[in-house]
């Protein structure tokens, strides 16, 4: 199949099904990718009174303004897995896998088409200015924001080196707009070859009885013709930039929700705070940037950070703590599980509709709101480096030790993913049962109850593991 | 036989975060329940008496013709979303359970901090969960009766909840889900309407808002509840959960005891306090006693719900039945 290549722009490089397939690959993982660094900036922030205090405000109005950005952030996160959602079902409607691969982060600026650094980065005014270079709509005016870019601020290198050479896709809104014209502009009959009881709606994602219905500010839907493929992709672009406005626009113009207006209010609030007070208002943990277990093959840079100095941007910064590296190994496996029950969840094999809520009864709750999310929290608090070296903490480092594809035996796949689930929950309770006293009397500073939280996660790991074999049956 | 049918109703308090959050999320973050700057953390658990571990809020004021489920009026202006769940009628044997006997307005307490067990369908795949533990001690003018819900019969009293199978706990789960219920909107007040209840409480804290002098906590506190107040539709949690009601029916089938005066008596056998397990060791049959109740009226601002049920006793021994003989009074 061709497109009617006179109807598309000049500039376009979608020219067939396999050029929208490998577009749309390159979206699956910059959604995936911006989920991750969101979510890493979220779960770095503060959230105990023992860390905030010695500023002027009291430490409960900080948390809870903290504890607003926080959820800001989160909600934009909910939405990135959305827009992964309409991904997978725009690919599956045209014929094209499953894709959650990505790279280990960080990916220098040209990994991908768009031209913007992916790295893991602790809540500040640097990732908060990332973030936006990524959701700003490229004919937007924000006088305010270029002249804070071009005060000396933290960000104000990040955003330079966004600025595209010779891009293929300009902006994340770009690739999605050439995504989109395809969608509009090829032969709606060859275009849609896979029926939609292949894709996923809100039905699958949250239970019978929820098509339709807007929860937790997601509302996925399934692409099945021209129409609702380019709905889709409106509601994506719109979300994350606030706007399908032609010719220049101002925020004015922008929706209120859209994550670059989330984002940008965002760091206006962050910066009167960090600012105008007499102490600096710090919000995040000292979380270094791109915390690995180790150092991948396919993360681009060869520069590890080990704690001293100042860590340069896009360097990796493998964990050497040992406790530390042993929860970061969980959290690596419970997301690396994670991935595999999604790819199975999106690509609609032969799964039962029994099977289909065991997994969607797996991932999206217990997985990530008593899994992922805990876990990442956990590490955030943990020293990066033996003898608490630069006095710097770990983070999630979300990373791939091996391909995540679609595991095609279907009782070896249950069976690989219990597994993987339940050696991760035994992994966690030998972890915990070795913590060094001064790890418990460290996270005890901090605010945080090792001896609560701890036991809490570890019976939520095995629970889930135990429950997914009761679910499959096997 | 004597049979006692006990109704009865109130508020509790259950200060507990909501999904998309951890529910052991201390603060609530994606959810749409908080603790407030000045507060304690959330505890998740589920309190049915007044007492220190309340979190009492400002601006909660009885709207004009609020009415409880058993039909008595509530005082308008007066504090509203008082917790504390009392026995408001039933029968003991054939006498009707009204004010003066010792079981009128008795309190019914559910101890050893009870929480709705669900953790994300982590423990059971059901929206509400178990309420765990289920400790149900009715506490009148000399009497007491004690029962708790023995989950995994033959096994310990403090077999762990998360090693207990989801078929097991399944009975214990909410039975149905019941929306715009009568009884729920009458606590509103006059207009029945979960809206206009939202909108006076947010007039209210704009009032107080301005004509207090509050501290930075204060302000950041009242500031977040009327940001949530502010997010009113009727799709909404924070909205249509003020008329909802989840229907729960407990068959309360383990240890139970009568205190009659300063007496106790365990019916059904005793539990060894001392093994590490707690166990309950049974040498007299006692039929498990039903509880039906519903948990509904669920106001996020104060993180309050209303309770209204009833239980029924029989099997409750022979001093019980000279208890009663007696008038209602302890040999």
């Amino acid at each position: 199949m061709k497109g009617n290549t006179a109807a598309v722009p000049p500039d376009a490089r979608i020219e067939n099904r396999a050029d929208l397939i490998q577009a749309l690959t390159i979206a699956s993982q910059l959604e995936h990718g911006l989920m991750l660094m969101y979510l890493y900036a979220a779960f770095s922030m503060k959230a105990f009174p023992q860390e905030l205090q010695g500023y002027p405000e009291p430490p409960d109005v900080l948390r809870n303004k903290l504890r607003n950005w926080e959820a800001q952030i989160l909600l934009v996160a909910r939405q990135e897995m959305e827009h992964l959602g309409f991904v997978c079902n725009l690919l599956s409607a045209i014929g094209g896998p499953q894709y959650f691969d990505r790279p280990n982060f960080p990916q220098v600026p040209m990994y991908w088409p768009v031209d913007l650094p992916i790295e893991l980065e602790r809540f500040g005014v640097g990732s908060l200015l990332r973030f936006l270079a990524y959701e700003k709509p490229e004919n937007l005016d924000d006088p305010e924001l270029d002249a804070l870019r071009s005060s000396g601020f933290s960000g104000k290198q990040i955003l330079r080196s966004a600025q595209p050479i010779e891009p293929k896709f300009k902006s994340l809104g770009d690739l999605y707009i050439q995504i989109r014209t395809a969608f509009e502009t090829f032969p709606e009959s060859e275009l849609f070859i896979v029926p939609p009881d292949a894709q996923a709606d809100q039905d699958t994602v949250f239970g019978p009885g929820s098509n339709g219905t807007v929860i937790y500010n997601m509302l996925l839907f399934k692409t099945y013709d021209r129409q609702s493929a380019v709905n889709a992709i409106n509601e994506i672009i719109e979300q994350g930039e606030g706007t399908l406005a032609p010719g220049r626009v101002t925020v004015k113009d922008l929706d209120p929700a859209c994550h670059y207006m989330q984002f940008r209010s965002i760091l206006m609030q962050y910066l009167k705070s960090n600012v105008s007070l007499e102490v600096a208002f710090e919000g995040a943990r000292n979380c270094v940037r791109n915390p690995a277990f180790e150092l991948h093959q396919d993360t681009i840079t060869r520069t590890v950070y080990k704690g001293v100095g100042a860590q340069p941007a896009l360097s990796v910064a493998v964990i050497t703590h040992v406790w530390s590296r042993t929860l970061m190994g969980v959290s690596n496996t419970a997301y690396e599980a994670l991935m595999q029950l999604l790819v199975r969840l999106y690509t609609f094999s032969n799964d039962s509709p029994e099977e289909v809520t065991a997994i969607r009864n797996t991932v999206f709750f217990p997985m990530m709101t008593m899994v992922i999310r805990p876990l990442s929290e956990l590490v955030s608090l943990l020293p990066a480096f033996e003898k608490n070296v630069g006095g710097y903490t770990a983070g999630p480092g979300f990373e791939y030790f091996r391909t995540i594809g679609f595991l095609p035996h279907k009782p070896a796949a249950w069976i690989a993913i219990h597994e993987r689930l339940s050696e991760n929950a035994e992994n966690f309770a030998i972890a915990i049962a070795a913590m060094p006293p001064e790890i418990r009397k460290s996270l005890q500073a901090q605010g945080y109850e090792p001896d609560v939280a701890l036991p809490f996660i570890s019976q939520n790991l095995t629970r889930i593991a135990s429950n997914f074999k009761t679910y499959m049956n096997f | 036989m004597s049979v006692i049918t006990l109704n009865f109703e109130g508020y509790v308090q259950c200060r507990l975060a909501t999904d998309p959050d951890p529910t052991d999320e201390r603060r609530g973050v994606s959810g749409y329940t908080f603790a407030l700057p000045g507060e304690k953390d959330l505890d998740w658990t589920i309190y049915t008496q007044p007492g220190p571990d309340i979190v009492a809020r400002p601006g909660l004021v009885t709207p004009p013709g609020a009415v409880t489920p058993s039909g008595s009026k509530l005082v308008a202006g007066s504090p509203d979303r008082q917790v504390g769940v009392r026995v408001c009628g039933g029968y003991c044997g054939d006498h009707p359970i009204v004010n003066g006997h010792p079981l009128f307005h008795a309190t019914v307490t559910l101890e050893d901090k009870p929480r709705f067990e669900e953790r994300n369908y982590v423990v059971i795949n059901q929206q509400f969960g178990v309420i765990a533990p289920f400790k149900l001690r009715v506490k009148g003018v000399g009497i007491e009766l004690y029962r708790q819900v023995d989950w995994y019969p033959g096994k310990p009293q403090n077999f762990p909840l998360m090693e207990i199978p989801q078929a097991v706990l399944m009975p214990y789960t909410m039975q149905s889900f019941s929306a715009g219920v009568p009884a729920c909107a009458g606590l509103l007040g006059d207009s029945l309407d979960p809206s206009v209840y939202r909108a006076l409480r947010l007039k209210k804290l704009m009032d107080i808002k301005k004509t207090s002098r509050l501290t930075q906590d204060a302000l950041a506190a009242i500031d977040k509840r009327i940001e949530q107040l502010r997010m009113d539709n009727p799709g909404d949690r924070r909205t249509f959960q003020l008329v909802n009601a989840a229907n729960y029916s407990y068959a309360v089938n383990g240890p139970a005891s009568i205190k009659l005066g300063d007496v106790t008596t365990w019916l059904n056998g005793a539990v060894d306090t001392q093994s590490q397990w707690n166990y309950f060791l049974p040498d007299r049959p006692l039929l498990s006693w039903p509880c039906n109740f519903w948990i509904g009226n669920w106001d996020a601002d104060s993180l309050t719900c209303y309770i209204s049920g009833t239980i029924q006793y029989f099997g409750l021994g022979g001093d019980f039945e000279q208890w009663q003989a007696n008038g209602g009074k302890a040999r």
